[in-house]
């Protein structure tokens, strides 16, 4: 089925750079400052052309394919969009540049989108170049690892890991219990691909229905199987691949303070 | 066996069919704001929250979205909180009125409830903070938040309904006559 294809897991793409090799945390970490970073100074061309820099070496350093990143943006492609028109015609300030039959363009409007759509690139970017450097497993214990200060309040940090990585190992076999069942219906006459919306959504149902229970049924075998192996929880649990922080992210850390305090001494001091 | 092995593994694959029904059907429900794109995936978590409790449902958000963060990451952070408060106040709501009215008109009442509370939801945190973080400019707020958004999570709200409803109707028998229970 065509739609299922298209669900491809993760855009990881391994390599061996140094973004790559970064301990997960410290780049889960940096990501989430660099978002705080860009919402926190007031901006300007300035800031933003040193945050964009730093992004640009970033992704340079992780070899990472520059059309590969672009396509991050696709989603976003409307409301960027979106964005620039409406703050092109509805801010007024500056100089009028011209005037299309009753709409009026002013400098202040264009520069004003243009820099708003420059943070909302940027913010894209910091979450694209994380995926593309880190693998999801990775990421899940660098996630379990940042939830984990939550637990006093009640916070299940290695229950939502652990969920998160059955839930990612899972999903290919739910694809193709989909595929095989949708194969199936077809078989019997079912038609998932005409009709408006409410006549496509009552076709799923026959596609649904088995696919609920079948997962459930997976779901018995696995816990089952979990419990056979003494799975009690997050208590006293080990790990294969422990994360450690090498220098590497020392230097990571030292440059990406380096990096905010500059975008922070032109936002504010100059 | 231990009640909750099975349902840790249950959210997990709940999750997981939430995943993969967010790529499976995205399409825009109001013509003038193709941005604003529907997909099924408050199914699995609203079949969560009836079947294991309103908590259930919100975990299913929230790993839905984690997941979709840590795969693809695109669409950026602003997005991603967005769709968890939709899909968790949608399925929590449900969770909690459904507890008190476990019956088949429970569910609908539920989902409606629910429903309206991720409209309420979704009305107050974008009129707050989020168009200000997607960069749309004060005088266009008001205006996108009535004539966009509004409609757009009635209408996220009616196509959730008529998916799950059936659906309901058509897993929980089989569930019972597999001699499964759930008590949260």
């Amino acid at each position: 089925m065509s739609m299922m294809q298209q669900i491809t897991l993760g855009q990881y793409l391994p390599g061996n750079s140094v973004v790559h090799r970064l301990d997960p945390r410290t780049k889960l970490l940096m990501a989430f400052g660099f978002i705080m970073v860009l919402f926190v100074i007031t901006g300007g061309w300035m800031e933003y052309g040193i945050l964009g820099l730093a992004a640009l070496i970033v992704i340079y350093t992780a070899k990472l394919p520059l059309g590969m990143v672009l396509r991050g943006l696709r989603p976003i492609l409307i409301i960027l969009s979106l964005t620039i028109v409406l703050h092109i015609f509805s801010t007024h300030t500056g100089t009028l540049l011209f005037r299309l039959w009753f709409l009026e363009v002013y400098s202040g409007g264009v520069n004003q989108g243009f820099l708003l759509a420059a943070r909302l690139v940027l913010l894209v970017l910091s979450t694209s170049v994380l995926t593309l450097t880190t693998s999801p497993i990775a990421l899940t214990d660098a996630i379990e690892f940042v939830l984990k200060p939550f637990k006093r309040i009640g916070l299940p940090a290695h229950e939502l890991a652990m969920m998160m990585t059955i839930a990612l190992r899972f999903i290919p076999t739910l694809i193709e219990e989909a595929e095989r069942i949708m194969k199936a219906q077809l078989a019997r006459g079912a038609d998932f691909e005409s009709g408006g919306l409410i006549k496509r959504a009552k076709s799923l149902l026959p596609l649904l229905v088995p696919l609920f229970i079948s997962a459930f049924r997976r779901a018995d075998e696995l816990a089952m199987a979990m419990e056979a192996r003494c799975y009690r929880g997050g208590d006293g649990r080990t790990k294969f691949k422990v994360l450690r922080y090498t220098k590497l992210d020392f230097y990571a850390w030292t440059c990406f303070v380096a990096v905010s305090a500059l975008a922070f001494y032109v936002s504010y001091a100059l | 066996m231990n009640k909750s092995t099975r349902n840790l593994v249950i959210i997990s694959m709940l999750a997981g069919m939430s995943y993969i029904l967010m790529f499976a059907l995205q399409i825009p429900l109001i013509p003038a704001a193709p941005f604003l794109k529907y997909d099924p995936s408050d199914v699995p978590a609203l079949i969560g929250a009836f079947l294991l409790g309103p908590v259930a449902g919100v975990v299913i958000s929230f790993i839905k979205v984690a997941l979709f963060f840590i795969t693809k990451g695109t669409g950026g952070p602003v997005g991603s909180i967005q769709n968890f408060l939709a899909s968790a106040s949608f399925a929590l709501v449900a969770g909690l009125v459904y507890k008190k009215m476990p019956t088949k008109i429970g569910a609908l009442v539920s989902m409606v409830a629910g429903g309206l509370a991720m409209t309420a939801v979704m009305h107050i945190s974008n009129a707050t903070w989020a168009l200000a973080a997607w960069g749309v400019p004060e005088d266009g707020r008001t205006a996108m938040l009535l004539t966009m958004i509004l409609p757009f999570n009635l209408a996220r709200m009616t196509v959730s309904t008529i998916l799950t409803f059936p659906l309901y109707l058509g897993v929980m028998p089989i569930l019972k006559r597999l001699g499964w229970s759930f008590n949260g």
